[in-house]
């Protein structure tokens, strides 16, 4: 188990140190970083204070040894907007992001489970090819065009929920439903098929001889161990749901992460992007190791 | 999935799907010879003509079919030209990906070792990497364009097809004409290309064609956040951009070029499906 750990802990920081190496020499290789990061208004005698503050005229792998050093202890630079340090700006945001995608999360398996579950139930039958289309249509549509069609008929036609802004739970409703959407069709085919593998099982079978209801069969014997990988799909799923929260966050005009990276591209605000998108990698790769970790934890045959 | 059997979904979707397969090839032609087909430039600016809506509506006129944009633009004609770029990034994203991806993933299956380990673990790497968040750097630093994002949808894709094939290899290389190859004096290179390569080729159609959808959201995506294709260049995504701040008035300009992403993606999505259940059985879990 320690040694699985070890090995998830290696990849996490390995992952890690891959997005910052090419944010780095991204912003080392186009251009001169002295404009990426100052505003375009300091003056010579600024510049050269930067060059030698941050070394800027020694060899890249030792300013690159200097920027993990930095980033480390929570060091990213000021932003050119604000005029605060980036890490702040981040840090205050991480947390809507977190509650949003959290919420998409829930829409999703609310949604997924019964439709993933029914469709096995049900081979072949009414539910499965519901249970088919909605996947189909569920990776087709676009996150942030499904949630301009739903502004457009739930804010707009109807006025029933709100386009945009935070506060009240009603807030939540079209980002997190949009959010879920971008997920639940990878959860219906997964469920689905291991839904059947679980209802083809010996133990579903002395279930059925027992006498034991369908209903709880399939509900209760057959979904508990159908969940196991859906469980370790959901760390891979947060991760996506993150992302995908950028551009919901931008069409709700939802003020967490995903949107103070967009603002910082408009604005060409590199420190607070660079941050953003570190702390980015960084909680999606602490999630897929927090959900392997316990995964092991709760099923002893992964721990091989 | 072995336990799962051909379902009897499985069976019934064994023909044909015409309707995939018709708007894929629509596409594809439109892609091409959009130029010829578009009733419209699709860059000229009609001031008089701003906002009006679609044909079908109201108030809208059959000479712009799907409505104009703020600055007078044909919709439709505006379409027509988004799905070569769509379908344009999609292909080279592709050709990128599969080859450095395939390429990779053979030597990783074939050498095994510390080969295979690297590889995998820098797979996994990209994997779990951010390529929206990606993109917005490469935005900020080099630029927005074609190539940026082809390039931060190749380095997804690559891990995706080394993945599998290096999976599908490891599979292979231990059947018996493989060692019997190897005792014939063949050497890894002739059994990767020649021997294990072919029987490759299927699972890489599927996978090849399922990720065309994936290519062209995500592409469109990019774009709406302003680190895809810039502007005033047609595209799908740049068009539901630009229709946000209009959506009250004039909802179509947001709305039409979704509806397009949507069937195109749909298609390419039906096809891959149907080409796996047909080419690669084994494949219906991915």
């Amino acid at each position: 188990m320690l040694a699985v750990a070890a090995s998830r802990l290696l990849q996490a920081l390995f992952t890690l140190l891959l997005t910052s190496s090419i944010v780095f020499a991204l912003a080392r290789t186009s251009g001169n970083p002295v404009d990426l990061v100052l505003p375009p208004e300091a003056t010579q005698v600024e510049r050269q204070a930067f060059i030698a503050r941050y070394g800027l005229d020694r060899p890249l792998l030792v300013q690159y040894g200097a920027f993990l050093a930095g980033a480390l202890q929570g060091d990213f630079g000021i932003s050119l907007r604000t005029r605060r340090p980036a890490v702040e700006l981040v840090m205050q945001r991480l947390p809507r992001t977190l509650i949003l995608a959290s919420a998409g999360l829930l829409v999703a398996l609310a949604v997924s489970v019964p439709i993933g579950v029914m469709a096995a139930a049900h081979r072949g039958g009414a539910w499965d090819r519901l249970g088919q289309g909605f996947a189909l249509l569920g990776q087709s549509v676009p996150a942030f065009w499904l949630g301009i069609v739903l502004i457009l008929v739930f804010s707009i036609r109807l006025g029933w929920l709100p386009s945009s802004g935070v506060g009240s739970w009603r807030n939540y409703v079209l980002p997190a439903v949009v959010l879920g959407w971008s997920i639940s069709a990878g959860i219906v085919r997964l469920l689905r098929s291991s839904m059947i593998e679980a209802l083809g099982a010996e133990f579903v079978k002395l279930a059925r001889a027992k006498g034991l209801p369908e209903r709880r069969v399939v509900w209760k014997h057959a979904l508990r161990n159908a969940l196991i990988p859906v469980i370790t799909f959901i760390g891979f799923m947060y991760g996506v749901i993150i992302a995908s929260a950028v551009v919901v966050e931008v069409v709700f005009g939802w003020p967490g992460l995903g949107y103070l990276a967009y603002e910082s591209t408009l604005w060409r605000d590199f420190p607070v992007l660079q941050c953003a998108v570190l702390v980015y990698t960084a909680v999606i790769v602490a999630i897929n190791f927090v959900v392997d970790v316990g995964y092991g934890l709760i099923d002893p045959r992964v721990r091989v | 999935m072995t336990a799962a059997g051909p379902s009897v979904a499985l069976t019934r979707r064994r023909h044909l799907p015409w309707a995939a397969l018709a708007i894929v090839g629509a596409a594809v032609l439109i892609a091409t010879f959009a130029g010829w087909i578009a009733p419209h430039d699709p860059e000229a600016i009609d001031p008089i003509n701003a906002e009006l809506p679609p044909g079908f509506l109201e108030g809208g006129s059959w000479t712009y079919p799907l409505g104009t944009d703020r600055l007078g633009r044909d919709v439709f004609s505006r379409i027509l030209f988004g799905a070569r770029l769509s379908l344009g990034v999609a292909a080279v994203a592709l050709l990128i990906g599969g080859l450095v991806g395939t390429a990779l993933g053979l030597v990783a299956g074939y050498r095994g070792g510390w080969v295979d380990a690297l590889v995998m673990r820098l797979a996994d790497a990209f994997l779990a990497f951010p390529s929206i968040l990606i993109a917005l750097v490469l935005a900020v630093t080099v630029g927005p364009g074609f190539w940026v994002v082809a390039l931060v949808l190749g380095l997804v894709l690559w891990a995706r097809f080394a993945r599998l094939v290096r999976g599908e290899v490891l599979s292979w290389k231990v059947r018996d004409f493989v060692a019997l190859a190897r005792v014939a004096g063949a050497g890894g290179p002739y059994i990767i290309l020649h021997h294990l390569l072919p029987n490759i080729v299927n699972s890489l159609v599927v996978l090849g064609t399922l990720q065309v959808g994936w290519a062209i959201v995500v592409e469109a995506s990019l774009t709406f956040l302003g680190a895809g294709i810039p502007p005033p260049a047609p595209t799908w995504g740049g068009m539901v951009a630009e229709g946000l701040d209009f959506i009250e008035s004039a909802w179509w300009i947001s709305v039409m070029p979704g509806i397009a992403i949507l069937l195109v993606v749909f298609a390419f999505n039906l096809l891959g499906d149907w080409l796996r259940d047909r080419l690669d059985p084994q494949l219906r879990a991915v």
